[in-house]
């Protein structure tokens, strides 16, 4: 039995109807014909836009071993309020975050305890060298920064992050054209052609890191990655005699969020590459299912630097098991307009030249 | 007696040098600066002769300037054609030469060319030098209008020398015009602001990721399905521009004939 259905233009939007004469859909309004078999897959993607679905598992982090925790103290800084782990071994001497001497000493308790670490593989030497490699080649750096430095005021700390695993299966849709020109004695003809793209693909993401820690910048930790889980262990106190560590304070709903940005990103990425060959190209609804999440705590090795220049707070992050190190440096003012000038009037005088040649 | 014998031969000698001072005087040919409007300083009429003399001597093509005061009626361009005709300027059977003439009375100007002049001084080549000589007579500077003359005249025959003439497509450099060099002077800042915001970019590392991309399991990327619906195309078509004529190598003389009959190149125009 057929059922009284109508069809949209997917130019205008207009009502189609089927022409007898040229045996395919036209649209009354503008015109616009279709092969039939070719409006009905497109009616059929219309119809796939999943609706969306993440579900993750939540449980993370086991309770501490009984005596473990003994061995724990967790300093708080009267400055800030910043809340470092040490092991009872360790004493911790001043604040990473501000710099002001840690006060008052509490046993831990209530934290979660972490289910992997990835130990420190660079030492302070190590630190101390890229820090001077940071530096170097830098064009607008002032000349000044380079010499007024606290290069030993190096800390080595564990920074909490919330590790996530997914399954995603993601769909999009996309409108492109396909462009071909061709001319005979008195025009110049442009066929575009419109297609209506389908993709649906599943991936898996494991051990994305989301900071944990409010007083990390999130960005700066971000800016360090990635980090190899291939080289995680299983989580012993002993690993962080030397080093101190900071325990989370953000929650790990509440860093899903970000996990969830981030591969969404990389699965829509995903997908829009293996579209290949049209002029124009944009995508007109994606949807993606998480599933399977699942999230640990980890703790990754840092190194962490603070200097101080004009009235200025530069900090310095180096993933201490890949050594590599990021921080904004400042610019001298007076180097940059020179160069700004230099430039201009250089290349004014390259481009007038050049232009006065070719006259 | 020795005293007239010598004064004799004295003579003779005076005589002789006179002659030959005259005959090369007939071979140099008419003055080659006729200043009756007065636009020039001694000094400057004199070294601007010079000049004129030295160009038209070395490249067999008189170089003529011309002021006057009132032409009687005539246009400029046949006042500036009969002037050279009837004055006897020209190298050589085709009287080879150019001329510019400038009136004070109706503020009228004029290029006249004849024999290779023609072919040196083309339509574009005076059109040029239009552009760059009335300036100087707008602005009352008749030194510089002439001398400029000069100048060009001396490029335009080296160039006809070579065996072509400076046309539309090959035009003497030039300095660039102010709109050209204020696009270059935005553009050189432009530049120099670009070049800098590099450099600060040297400064900047830390930045959050976009992506996940380092935590994707090798291999785990699967296609379930995939489409491309062609839907309908349209083809929209759009005139060709035509072709203008173009000249190509080489530049094109207008010529005319003169009261006396002979074929003359020009250009004129008032300042």
């Amino acid at each position: 039995m057929s059922q009284i259905r109508e069809y949209k233009c997917p130019s205008c939007g207009g009502v189609l109807h089927f022409d007898s004469g040229v045996q395919k859909m036209r649209c009354e309004y503008c015109g616009t014909e279709l092969e039939v078999s070719a409006l009905e897959e497109y009616n059929e993607q219309l119809n796939e836009d999943l609706p969306e679905s993440i579900n993750w598992n939540m449980a993370t982090g086991a309770e501490w071993n009984p005596g473990e925790q003994s061995n724990m103290r967790t300093y708080v800084c009267k400055s800030c309020g910043g809340e470092i782990m040490a092991d009872e071994n360790t004493a911790a001497t001043s604040c990473p975050f501000c710099g002001s001497p840690v006060v008052l000493m509490e046993k831990v308790s209530g934290a979660l305890r972490p289910d992997v670490v990835i130990p420190f593989k660079l030492d302070k030497e190590a630190a101390k060298e890229a820090y001077r490699k940071h530096l170097k080649g830098k064009i607008l750096l002032p000349k000044m920064f380079k010499e007024e430095n606290h290069i030993d005021e190096i800390q080595g700390i564990y920074v909490p992050f919330w590790l996530f695993d997914a399954s995603t299966d993601a769909a999009a849709r996309y409108n492109g054209t396909k462009t071909s020109t061709w001319q005979d004695k008195n025009y110049i003809y442009t066929r575009t052609s419109y297609y209506s793209i389908y993709r649906n693909g599943q991936m898996q993401f494991d051990h994305v890191p989301v900071d944990g820690s409010s007083r990390m910048a999130d960005d700066m930790m971000e800016a360090i990655e990635p980090f190899d889980f291939n080289e995680a262990v299983d989580f012993q106190t002993a690993y962080l005699a030397g080093y101190l560590a900071d325990s989370y304070d953000v929650s790990v709903e509440d860093s899903i969020g970000r996990a969830n940005a981030r591969i969404r990103q990389s699965t829509e990425n995903a997908l829009r590459s293996t579209v290949s060959g049209y002029s124009t190209l944009n995508t007109v609804n994606s949807s993606i299912r998480i599933s399977d999440g699942h999230s640990s705590y980890a703790l990754y090795p840092v190194w962490f630097m603070n200097t101080t220049w004009k009235g200025q707070t530069f900090v310095f992050a180096m993933n201490g098991q890949t050594g590599k190190m990021v921080g904004d440096l400042p610019a001298d003012t007076m180097k940059l307009w020179i160069w700004r000038i230099a430039i201009a009037l250089g290349s004014f005088a390259l481009l007038y030249l050049v232009v006065w040649l070719f006259q | 007696m020795k005293k007239s014998r010598f004064l004799n031969i004295l003579s003779l000698i005076v005589l002789l040098v006179m002659a030959g001072g005259s005959a090369v005087y007939a071979l140099s040919g008419p003055d080659r600066v006729m200043d009756y409007a007065d636009l020039l300083s001694d000094s400057e009429e004199s070294s601007l002769r010079e000049k004129l003399d030295s160009i038209s001597t070395e490249y067999e093509c008189d170089v003529v300037a011309v002021t006057v005061d009132s032409m009687n009626g005539k246009t400029a361009q046949d006042f500036a054609d009969d002037f050279y005709d009837f004055r006897g300027y020209g190298y050589g059977s085709d009287r080879s030469g150019i001329l510019f003439l400038v009136d004070m009375g109706e503020r009228a100007w004029a290029f006249s060319t004849r024999g290779d002049g023609i072919f040196a001084f083309n339509d574009d080549g005076l059109a040029y030098m239009e552009e760059e000589i009335i300036p100087y007579l707008s602005d009352g500077d008749y030194n510089g209008a002439f001398r400029e003359y000069a100048s060009l005249c001396e490029k335009f025959l080296k160039k006809a020398e070579t065996g072509t003439a400076y046309s539309a497509s090959d035009m003497p450099k030039r300095m660039l015009s102010g709109e050209m060099t204020a696009i270059l002077a935005a553009g050189g800042v432009g530049l120099g602001f670009l070049g800098t915001l590099l450099m600060k970019g040297q400064l900047k590392s830390v930045r959050a990721k976009e992506t996940a991309a380092d935590y994707i399991r090798q291999g785990s990327f699967k296609l379930i399905r995939n489409e491309d619906t062609f839907l309908y195309s349209r083809v929209t078509k759009v005139p060709r521009p035509k072709d203008e004529n173009r000249s190509g190598g080489g530049g094109h003389s207008t010529t005319h004939r003169s009261s006396s009959g002979a074929s003359h190149g020009g250009r004129s125009g008032h300042f």
